[in-house]
């Protein structure tokens, strides 16, 4: 059973570990600043939710599950306002929307 | 029937909805990222809202934010409305169609009773009549 757990929570960790690579390449490919942001912005809080997921089956016990959950949530709620704060900054100080922008009802 | 009764009930299937949207995006913006031809189609979208206290709007933003492809610009909420950008809404009423499923799920598991309410006027004829 304990190796199981163990076995789930090492390819939980790798998973993590391949969204955060996945999301930093995507910052140097990706055309502009909001894609970018959009993509950073949640593989921070998956990566860092499946990372600690890994971990906690590794050891598992419910005061290690009730920190799991408290950081995964609060990584969340602070990822997703910190990516909603850079992007308006980024606006407001004029960055330039990559010309696969169809339309943009903020500037109207 | 919607009842109090069944809240606890729609609140985790918001919740469950949420982290397979979650998952979803992630792999569809993943798959760009990797593959060598991008077919990234981006837009910002006003988007007027059902929400109406500041708690739904808040959580109906950062849950945008949070899905990968989508971020909020800014927030208004009087009238309550959001501008989104998007990295694959080559089609601002499609692109507004997916952000109000997200809505009527949130309210559905967010509201005692679980009454939505009609989207807003200039939005109603636009969206192929859906409530």
């Amino acid at each position: 059973m304990s190796f199981a757990l163990n076995v789930a929570g090492t390819f939980l960790i790798v998973l993590g570990a391949v969204v955060f690579a996945l999301a930093g390449v995507g910052l140097l490919r990706l055309p502009d600043l909001y894609s970018r942001i959009s993509a950073i912005t949640t593989a921070s809080g998956l990566g860092l939710a499946l990372i600690l997921l890994g971990v906690l089956l590794h050891e598992p016990s419910t005061l290690n599950a009730a920190k799991a959950l408290l950081a995964i949530v609060v990584n969340l709620a602070t990822a997703a306002v910190g990516g909603h704060a850079l992007g308006r900054a980024g606006y407001l100080t004029g960055a330039r929307l990559s010309d696969r922008t169809r339309y943009d009802h903020l500037s109207q | 029937m919607i009842s109090l009764l069944s809240w606890p009930m729609r609140a985790l299937g918001c919740l469950l909805y949420f982290i397979w949207l979650l998952l979803r995006s992630n792999i569809a913006v993943a798959w760009d990222i990797v593959t060598p031809r991008s077919n990234m189609s981006a837009g910002i979208a006003r988007l007027p809202l059902r929400c109406r206290s500041d708690l739904e709007i808040t959580m109906l933003a950062n849950m945008i934010s949070l899905t990968p492809g989508t971020l909020t610009l800014s927030v208004s909420n009087d009238p309550p409305e959001l501008y989104v950008h998007g990295m694959y809404a080559p089609d601002v009423d499609e692109f507004r169609a997916q952000l109000y499923e997200l809505e009527t799920r949130m309210l559905i598991g967010m509201r005692r009773y679980g009454d939505v309410g009609e989207l807003p006027a200039e939005m109603r004829g636009r969206m192929g009549g859906g409530s």
